[in-house]
């Protein structure tokens, strides 16, 4: 399944220009590579482990100050969801389903809970009168924004446990993630532009 | 630790609403641009589409969490001793098993538990620690080593179908947030790349 044969195009090193800067913070931080993969397994997976090490602590942050700010870890995703759908239009409950990766019934559930706290209302879509969206109110996002904020001066003095290469490194397992390694359609487009 | 006195930007309408600063549709290469200034200063700015940074992230990890699980369940592994097993390789040296816990997050009893697991399976080994011997720690042996590998072929071979549903907004606001998690989100480069990424899906 590996294709350890295919070597990933490099990032052209000739131009100079902001455009070479952007293409230069892209290899640093995306360019996993294959045969990277391959022959250097073991630095690899410490990226990986850095990674999710990193992901685990920040969930366990965000968890326990939504519990701080009375809410349950899911609904707290829940509204995160839904206010950061936008608020001209909101989320349906199965698009908040979807985005959550539970059921349905669940989801909507979740959605009465947070509407009974005052966090969200439901609307009539407007273009589809039997359709409703949900929409965070004005206290919704004011919860958010204090979660937010205890985040943020929590997360802090994680970041300092890894070195500088290793943050850029474990970057590059969430490049993956988000399908910015070296094959992509975003990559390829990105040195494109670089070479034009 | 309480609040530290910032007010979030959220605009309102008549009816206690909070409105969506920004609702142009092509708005990706502006939004790009605002969490290309780090998570903090894009929350003070706007706060709306931080958030929406934060809610790609939050999608695409529970989207690629369930993924690695299915595959290390595919690969024999329960999901846990996976993720112990990609901690006590990727760690530099024999990781002792109270480091296995910490890095997991998870209780020393457990953390022995699934150590003791893997042993049995034959995909770590145990060792005294040189330096104190009431200390034991573990490495990954070849086999282990190859469990990994197989995991990790099956993983990249289905993240790819997940990704070509996600949208340049998805991608670019999800590694906004994780570069926050990470503490690289004020970093120069992260801007250069989301603007270089802004003008292509500004032209495409």
């Amino acid at each position: 399944m590996i294709a350890a044969s295919r070597s990933p195009p490099r990032p052209p090193e000739r131009k100079l220009g902001p455009m070479n800067d952007a293409m230069r913070a892209y290899s640093k931080w995306a360019d996993i590579g294959d045969a990277k993969r391959s022959r250097e397994f073991q630095a690899y997976v410490k990226n990986i482990a850095d990674a999710r090490y990193v992901t685990r602590r920040v969930f366990r942050i965000v968890d326990e100050q939504a519990k701080t700010h009375g809410l349950e870890p899911l609904l707290h995703q829940a509204l995160l969801q839904v206010y950061g759908a936008g608020q001209a239009h909101g989320i349906t409950v199965s698009t908040l389903a979807a985005r959550l990766d539970v059921a349905a019934a669940f989801a909507s559930r979740m959605v009465r809970r947070l509407e009974e706290m005052g966090l969200v209302t439901r609307e009539a879509s407007e273009s589809d009168r039997r359709a409703t969206n949900v929409v965070a109110t004005a206290s919704g996002a004011q919860k958010l924004a204090e979660i937010d904020d205890e985040v943020h001066h929590n997360v802090a003095f994680l970041q300092h446990q890894l070195r500088e290469d290793e943050r850029l490194s474990a970057l590059s397992i969430f490049a993956f993630y988000v399908g910015l390694d070296p094959e992509s359609a975003i990559a390829e487009a990105i040195r494109a532009a670089a070479e034009s | 630790m309480m609040s530290s006195g910032r007010t979030p930007v959220i605009k309102e309408d008549t009816e206690g609403h909070a409105l969506e600063p920004n609702t142009v549709k092509d708005g990706t290469a502006e939004l790009l641009a605002l969490w290309g200034k780090g998570a903090h200063a894009a929350s003070d700015l706007d706060f709306a589409n931080h958030v929406k940074a934060i809610a790609h992230a939050r999608f695409v990890l529970r989207k690629i969490l369930r993924l690695l699980d299915e595959q290390a369940i595919a690969g024999g592994l329960q999901p846990l001793q996976h993720q112990a097993l990609l901690q006590i390789f990727g760690a530099e040296g024999p990781l002792p098993v109270n480091k296995v816990a910490d890095r997991l997050d998870i209780a020393p009893a457990l953390a022995s538990r699934l150590v003791r697991q893997l042993e049995e399976k034959g995909l770590v080994h145990r060792a005294r620690i040189p330096d104190d011997r009431r200390v034991s720690a573990v490495h990954a042996s070849e086999a282990g080593i190859e469990v990994l590998r197989g995991i990790d072929n099956a993983v990249h071979h289905h993240v790819n179908h997940f990704q070509r549903g996600l949208s340049d907004e998805g991608k670019f606001g999800a590694l906004a947030t994780f570069s926050f998690y990470l503490g690289l989100d004020a970093d120069p480069r992260l801007a250069l790349l989301l603007s270089a990424a802004g003008r292509q899906a500004h032209h495409h």
